[in-house]
């Protein structure tokens, strides 16, 4: 009989550590690999209009009409109307404004780019004597945000999900990596100087990794695309690559503002997203998918509509929302299947997404993570939403930041 | 295997034919009673608003009196989402209420629930092997369907357990589905931490936590011929049930077929409630709370107690699952999740009071 409950009673734990774990994101918590939000890829394609994304290759790019190469400066202020997307250069840049790190929250002594040097999370102050070469991720995102500031060979170890290319924006780079289970065993016995920990991670891993004696910073992962440039300088400075930080927060703040500028004056479409695993879940307020959603200049109909966080939803949840543009962020089989449920549902037929058919598969690696990647979800978005706008635009990909 | 609390078993109140048919049609009357009143409440609430007339004319139409009001769109949230959904909840829960008082009977324990053969447990295992295995994605019935057989092939191996050498043991019956459910239970949550594959993870959780926010007029016509067909048999032998509670070798003397009795008691138990966890998830508590209400209220007599079970269990999870629909809406609540906060305190209830009584 104990066994019976015993059961239940751990898949309710289960359920309930899932559900914290879509309320964050990215994360390696203790024992159990529980990612973000999402888990998916691809994406719909910036010109297409009312044509599911199913029918989108993968591993196409937008069609562009104008060929983007990372050669250029970051932009700081970008026409409205344009027809390139800015790129920063990824050459690295020998001196950098120090002032941009003066009201970086963490950096004890923003005078101080020598070493060693200190910086104080919520795990306290960790100093480091010298830039760090062996630096060990616990979560995805933070891996990201690494990768693009440094030789990924400097990060110790990878995870199983790292290499996903439906979930992960590294999977190539993780592919060649070393990689490791979740026993805090394997990371110790990886002897790295630094380990970065998000603010999901379980407090017992943290404390073990400091009772091995290895410094742990734990930095926050935010779900909008503009607030993770602390956590980005933070860590630039953490690692001593200052100029790289300052160069991907710059071109993230151009990018931003060439979205925000783009859709200045538009109303605002009201956006579902939500996956389907096994029920349905859409992504309401405090959400990534929910932040990039109104980044793009959408209105997120779920939040809008009172769910907070990643909520279950049944397709007559669906029909009272009414969104005027659904997407689904998680792997394509999975999305293809939903997509068509949703479409074929006599419930959902007079429901304006449903009705025009405003349904698109996008790519959850863009949707899912907390980094910099998210900025690639809200521009593929933005476009969607407003095709006319982006007409003759495309956007890079950051990978130009990670192969170097 | 002697329970710590006590069961009223049949004989503790012999009740005459007029006396049981008293009963059962009381509370017959008044559980379907309730159960109209509350389908039909299911019927009209949700997130989203229909207009009460729209869904009463709709029902009525249903039942070919008069025409529909409701706009096409609510016709179809009704018909194609909220009457699948409430038919379902009501013969899960019907399943699970009868099946509970069958196992609490059997094993004159009254810590005994719809699993404790390792048939939950089973059903887990097979949705597991469905989903790990990618067979869900390719049909909607697979998940079922293997998690039907999951649950019948745990009965099976418990079955065989507790027959080695010829001799069937309900204790070791008992023992040998801790003992399965235990390693069932193990290879569901292994699979979980170990996959790589986070979609897999992800369904494997939500599909145990239970719900039926998937529910298809598809699903009540699988499962309900297996659930109704199940309940009526045991139903039909529940006075034998009553003779077998008062001892093997009265009920032998008195023309019982304890073997069969026993035998039919188990499997039809086991198999419909492996139709209901196939269909609804793992939906902990209705099982073991409402035999046990039920008890409290008509007395012990399986002839009343077990179809009040199964009236009692279709009204409780159609209540949850109307609740689990509505208190977060437009989101929702797994009903899984509802029920065990209903019936862990009950549970914890029952805990204290037998311990009280022991002192």
């Amino acid at each position: 009989m104990m066994g019976v409950r015993g059961v239940v009673v751990l898949m309710v734990a289960l359920v309930a550590m899932f559900v914290v774990a879509c309320g964050g994101d990215d994360e390696v918590a203790t024992s159990v690999p529980v990612e973000p939000t999402a888990t998916v890829q691809v994406a719909a394609e910036p010109e297409a209009t009312a044509v599911p994304a199913t029918e989108v290759p993968a591993d196409v790019e937008p069609v562009s009409t104008v060929a983007v190469v990372p050669t250029e400066k970051p932009v700081a202020t970008v026409a409205p109307v344009a027809t390139k997307a800015p790129v920063a250069t990824v050459e690295p840049v020998e001196a950098f404004d120090e002032s941009r790190f003066s009201d970086v929250e963490g950096i004890v002594d923003p005078t101080n780019f020598g070493w060693p040097r200190s910086i104080e999370t919520s795990e306290g102050v960790i100093t480091l004597d010298a830039p760090p070469t062996r630096i060990h991720s616990l979560s995805l995102g933070h891996s990201e945000i690494l990768a693009a500031l440094v030789d990924f060979d400097r990060l110790t170890a990878v995870y199983s999900f790292f290499v996903d290319e439906e979930q992960s924006n590294i999977a190539k780079l993780s592919a060649s990596a070393t990689m490791i289970g979740f026993d805090p065993e394997e990371v110790v016995a990886l002897e790295p100087e630094v380990i970065v920990a998000s603010r999901f991670t379980n407090a017992d891993t943290v404390a073990l990794m400091k009772g091995a004696g290895i410094p742990v910073a734990r930095t926050s992962l935010e779900n909008s695309a503009l607030g993770n440039v602390p956590n980005i300088l933070l860590m630039g400075y953490m690692i001593g690559a200052e100029a790289e930080a300052i160069a991907l927060a710059d071109e993230l703040e151009a990018r931003m503002q060439f979205i925000s500028d783009v859709l200045a004056s538009d109303e605002s479409p009201r956006v579902l997203s939500v996956s389907k695993w096994t029920s349905a879940f859409a992504a309401g307020s405090g959400t990534t998918e929910g932040g990039i959603i109104e980044q793009a200049g959408g209105i997120n109909a779920a939040a809008d509509s009172g769910i907070e966080g990643h909520q279950q939803v049944s397709i007559e949840s669906i029909a009272a929302v009414n969104p005027d543009v659904i997407i689904v962020p998680q792997p394509l089989d999975g999305a293809n299947a939903f997509i068509e449920e949703l479409t074929s549902s006599p419930a959902l037929a007079q429901v304006p997404a449903v009705k025009n058919g405003e349904i698109y598969y996008v790519p959850p690696r863009y949707h899912t993570t907390l980094s910099h990647w998210n900025v690639r979800g809200i521009e593929r978005l933005a476009s969607l939403l407003f095709p006319s706008h982006f007409s003759g635009v495309t956007f890079e990909d950051f990978e130009h930041w990670s192969e170097k | 295997m002697a329970s710590e609390m006590s069961l009223h078993n049949g004989s503790e109140r012999v009740s005459t034919g007029s006396g049981v048919l008293r009963r059962l049609l009381l509370g017959g009357l008044i559980l379907s009673g309730l159960t109209l009143l509350t389908a039909i409440v299911a019927a009209s609430v949700g997130p989203f608003t229909v207009p009460f007339t729209h869904t009463a004319t709709t029902l009525l139409d249903l039942i070919g009196i008069g025409e529909s009001t409701a706009k096409p769109t609510e016709q179809a949230i009704i018909q194609s989402i909220r009457l699948p959904r409430i038919f379902l909840a009501f013969i899960v829960g019907a399943a699970l209420g009868i099946s509970g008082g069958i196992m609490q009977g059997l094993f004159r324990n009254s810590m005994a629930d719809p699993g404790i053969i390792g048939v939950s447990s089973g059903g887990a295992t097979g949705a597991v092997v469905a989903i790990a295995s990618g067979a869900a994605t390719v049909s909607t019935f697979f998940l079922p369907v293997f998690a039907f057989i999951g649950s019948a092939a745990a009965m099976a191996v418990v079955f065989l357990i507790a027959s080695v050498g010829g001799r069937f043991s309900m204790a070791t019956l008992l023992l040998g589905g801790i003992a399965v459910s235990s390693f069932l239970g193990a290879i569901t949550t292994a699979t979980i931490i170990l996959t790589d594959d986070l979609n897999v993870q992800r369904q494997i959780i939500f599909w145990i936590a239970g719900g039926f926010d998937t529910a298809r007029w598809e699903s009540v016509q699988i499962a309900a011929p297996i659930i109704v067909v199940g309940a009526l048999i045991t139903i039909f032998v529940a006075r034998d049930l009553n003779l077998l509670l008062v001892s093997e070798d009265e009920a032998r003397s008195l023309g019982v077929r304890v073997a069969l009795v026993r035998n039919t008691l188990l499997i039809s138990a086991s198999l419909i409630t492996g139709a209901a966890v196939a269909f609804s998830g793992i939906i902990a508590f209705v099982g073991l709370v409402v035999p046990h209400v039920v008890r409290l209220i008509a007395g012990a007599d399986h002839r009343v107690l077990l179809p009040l079970s199964a009236l009692g269990g279709g009204l409780f999870l159609l209540v949850a699952d109307t609740a689990a629909r509505i208190v977060l809406s437009p989101a929702e609540l797994r009903v899984g999740v509802l029920t065990a906060m209903i019936g862990a305190p009950f549970f914890i209830f029952l805990l204290l009071r037998s311990k009280a009584r022991l002192l």
